[in-house]
C-alpha cells in the first residue's frame, strides 16, 4: 500500500502562516517604535505609523481567514454527518482548491456515486425479484400436472389450478386447509384407490401410485406421487403431491393389447381353416374331385386373408414409424371402384344386404397410389358390411366437385357415437359400442383410411347417428 | 383313422369354413353331427336336443363360448356332457377356471390338427369316458 502524504499539510502551513504573520507583526512593531523615538515632535507621521499594524493585521486577517475558513466548512459538514439520519447525500462539496479539500471533495464525489448506484442496484434487484416470483407462480399455475403442498398431517398448504381442475374446484384458494383425501375423495369412485392415497399420507418419504376414478379406464387414471420435503422453507414434514393424467397412455396400452389379441385371432383363424382343409385333403383320399377342388378353393382364399392381414400388419407398422409413402400414378377410378365393389359383394350377400353403386356417367382420372386407396375404400366398404346387421343397407356414391373427388359410402349399421368419432382414427381404437366389439377387428382401417386421405391431399369426413347409420366420405382432390 | 364311434356332437362354430371341415371329418369317422353358427343358436340346441359331445369357439357373436359352457353346466345343469373347447384366443384364455369350474375336458388352440379334434371327439365319447349314470348295484361275476 502507497504511503498517502500532502504536499503542504495542514498543521504546518497553519504553523507557518501563523509565524510570518507574528514575524510580521513583530518587525512593524519594532520598527514603529523606533520610528516614534526619531520622529516625536512630528504626531502627524506617529498616526500613521500606527496605522500600518493595524493594516498588517487586517490583511494579515483576511489571508488567514481565507485560508483556514474551508476548515470551518469541514467541520460543519463532517458534524452534520454525525447525525445518523443524515445521508450521503445530503453532504456538500468545499469550496475550495486546497488538497484537503479536494480530498474531500473527490471522496464526497466517489461515495455519492457509490450510494447511486447502490440504489439503482437495490431496486433493480427487487423489481427483479418481484418479476422472479411472478414468473414461478406462472409457471406453477401453468403446468399440465397438478401440484399441491401440505403439511405434515395432509391439510393442503398450496396447489395449483391443474390440480383444482383435477378435483373439480372452482378456485385452487378454496383448497387451503382442506384435507387433501377429502379433496380428492369426490372424484374417486373405486375404494382401492382412495385407499391407496390415505395410505401414501401415512407412508414412506417417496411413493409413486396409480389411481383410477372408477373401474373403467375411460374414466380417468392419475399417477400420483409424494415426496416429503426436507427442506425449512416448506414447513416441517411438508409433503409435495404431483398429480397427472395418465388415461390416455392406459387408453393407448389397452388399445395395443386388444391389437394384439385381434392380431393373434386373426392370424390364428385362417391358418387354422389351412390347416384344417390341408389336412383332409392330405388324409381323405376317397372325396371326389368337385369336392377336392372346393377345399383348394377354401386353402386359396384363406391364405389371400391372411396375406391381406399381414399386408395390414405392414401398413400399421409404417404408420407407427410414420413412414407410409405413396407412389402417384394415373387411375381409372370407374375401373377401380368397380373391382373393389365386387372384391366385397360377397360378403354382403352372405349377410342379406343390399350393395348399392352409384357413380356419375363421366368418372374422373385421378392421380394417387392405387394399392392404397383401394385399401382405404375397401377398409370403409368392409367396415360398412360388418357394422350393418343383417338386411341392412350400403350404398357407394361417388361425386366429383370441379378440383375434388368424393367417395361416399353410406350404410344403415349400428352408428358411432360422438365420442367414438372423435378417437376413431386413433390407430388400434375400436368403438366403445358392445355390437362392435363383439365383432373381430383391429381399430386400423379408419386410421389408415384417414392416412391415406391425408396423404393425397384429402381428408376422411365422419358423419353418422346412433342406431340409424354412418356416412364416411373420402374427400381427395383431383390434381 | 380312429375307431368308429357313434355319437351326437354339437360344434359351435361361427366361422363358416372352419365349421363345415369339422363336420366333414367328424361324420366320415361316424359321428352325427349338428353345426351352430353362433353361441344363440347352439344354447338353443342344446336345451332343445340332447347331444354326447359339445365342441365350441371361444369367440362367436352374442354368447361367447365361455358362456356357452355356463349355460350347459348352470343353468341347464347338465354336468355330464363332455366339452371341448378351440380357441383362436392366446393366453388370455383362463383355461384352469375353465377346466376346474366348468369341467371343460379339452382346450385346443387354433390351427389345430383336425385328427386329433376327431382322435379327441373319440376318446371323449368311447365308451370308457362314458359318464357312468346307473352304476350297477354289485360287481359282474365272470
Amino acid at each position: 500500500m502507497s504511503k498517502v502524504t500532502t504536499a503542504n499539510p495542514l498543521a504546518r502551513r497553519l504553523c507557518n502562516q501563523y509565524l510570518l504573520f507574528s514575524m510580521v507583526g513583530l518587525l512593524t512593531f519594532f520598527a514603529i517604535v523606533v520610528y516614534i523615538c526619531v520622529q516625536l515632535p512630528r504626531m502627524d507621521l506617529v498616526a500613521a505609523s500606527m496605522m500600518i499594524p493595524c493594516l498588517v493585521f487586517f490583511v494579515g486577517s483576511i489571508v488567514f481567514k481565507r485560508s483556514v475558513y474551508w476548515l470551518s466548512e469541514l467541520e460543519g459538514q463532517l458534524t452534520h454527518f454525525a447525525d445518523p439520519s443524515v445521508g450521503v447525500e445530503e453532504l456538500k462539496p468545499i469550496p475550495s482548491t486546497s488538497n484537503l479539500a479536494n480530498g474531500w471533495n473527490q471522496l464526497l464525489a466517489k461515495v455519492q456515486q457509490k450510494e447511486v448506484w447502490n440504489g439503482v442496484e437495490r431496486r433493480l434487484s427487487e423489481s427483479f425479484n418481484a418479476q422472479q416470483v411472478k414468473r414461478w407462480e406462472a409457471i406453477f399455475q401453468q403446468l399440465s400436472d397438478g401440484v399441491v403442498l401440505c403439511d405434515e398431517s395432509g391439510m393442503i398448504v398450496e396447489s395449483n389450478r391443474a390440480f383444482s381442475n383435477f378435483v373439480g374446484a372452482q378456485d385452487p384458494a378454496r383448497l387451503v386447509g382442506q384435507s387433501l383425501v377429502d379433496s380428492i375423495k369426490p372424484m374417486i369412485h373405486d375404494p382401492e384407490s382412495i385407499d391407496c392415497v390415505e395410505q401414501m399420507v401415512g407412508g414412506p418419504a417417496t411413493q409413486v401410485g396409480e389411481v383410477r376414478l372408477s373401474d373403467r379406464i375411460e374414466d380417468g387414471v392419475w399417477r400420483v406421487s409424494m415426496r416429503r420435503s426436507n427442506q425449512e422453507s416448506l414447513g416441517n414434514g411438508a409433503m409435495v403431491w404431483t398429480v397427472r393424467d395418465i388415461t390416455q397412455p392406459r387408453l393407448a396400452e389397452r388399445a395395443r393389447e386388444q391389437f394384439v389379441v385381434t392380431a393373434t385371432h386373426e392370424l390364428r383363424t385362417p391358418l387354422a381353416n389351412i390347416r384344417a382343409y390341408a389336412e383332409t385333403l392330405s388324409t381323405a383320399k376317397d372325396i371326389d374331385v368337385e369336392q377336392q377342388q372346393d377345399f383348394f378353393n377354401v386353402i386359396n382364399s384363406e391364405a389371400t386373408r391372411l396375406a391381406r392381414f399381414v399386408d395390414e400388419l405392414l401398413n400399421v407398422s409404417q404408420m407407427e414409424a410414420g413412414a407410409i409413402t405413396v407412389q402417384k400414378h394415373e387411375i381409372y377410378l370407374d375401373r377401380l371402384m368397380s373391382e373393389l365393389i365386387e372384391q366385397q359383394r360377397p360378403l354382403s350377400v352372405e349377410k342379406s344386404q343390399r350393395l348399392d353403386y352409384l357413380a356419375p356417367p363421366k368418372m374422373p382420372r385421378i392421380r394417387g397410389d392405387k394399392d392404397k386407396l383401394a385399401g382405404a375404400i375397401s377398409n370403409l366398404v368392409g367396415n360398412a358390411i360388418k357394422y350393418t346387421p343383417n338386411g341392412g343397407a350400403i350404398k357407394i356414391r361417388v361425386e366429383t366437385a370441379p378440383h375434388l373427388v368424393y367417395i361416399h359410402v353410406e350404410d344403415t349399421g349400428y352408428g358411432i357415437s360422438k365420442e367414438d368419432i372423435a378417437k376413431l382414427g386413433s390407430k388400434f381404437y375400436r368403438s366403445s359400442d358392445e355390437r362392435v366389439q363383439n365383432l373381430s377387428g383391429n381399430g386400423l382401417g379408419l386410421a389408415f383410411a384417414q392416412e391415406v386421405a391425408r396423404l393425397h391431399g384429402g381428408r376422411l369426413i365422419i358423419r353418422s347417428e346412433i342406431n340409424v347409420g354412418s356416412c364416411f366420405t373420402l374427400e381427395i382432390p383431383i390434381e | 383313422m380312429p375307431t368308429r364311434v357313434n355319437g351326437r356332437i354339437l360344434v359351435a362354430e361361427d366361422n363358416k369354413v372352419l365349421g363345415d371341415v369339422l363336420r366333414f371329418n367328424l361324420e366320415r369317422s361316424g359321428f352325427q353331427v349338428t353345426l351352430a353358427r353362433s353361441g344363440d343358436a347352439a344354447a338353443k340346441l342344446l336345451a332343445d336336443e340332447t347331444y354326447d359331445l359339445l365342441i365350441t369357439d371361444v369367440e362367436m357373436p352374442g354368447m361367447s363360448g365361455v358362456d356357452l359352457c355356463r349355460f350347459v353346466r348352470d343353468e341347464l345343469g347338465n354336468s355330464e356332457l363332455p366339452i371341448a373347447i378351440c380357441s383362436a384366443r392366446g393366453l388370455e384364455l383362463d383355461d384352469q377356471t375353465l377346466k376346474t369350474k366348468y369341467s371343460v375336458a379339452e382346450i385346443i388352440f387354433k390351427p389345430f390338427s383336425v385328427r386329433d379334434l376327431v382322435a379327441l371327439a373319440s376318446r371323449l365319447l368311447s365308451p370308457a369316458n362314458a359318464p357312468k349314470t346307473q352304476p350297477f348295484p354289485f360287481p359282474i361275476a365272470k
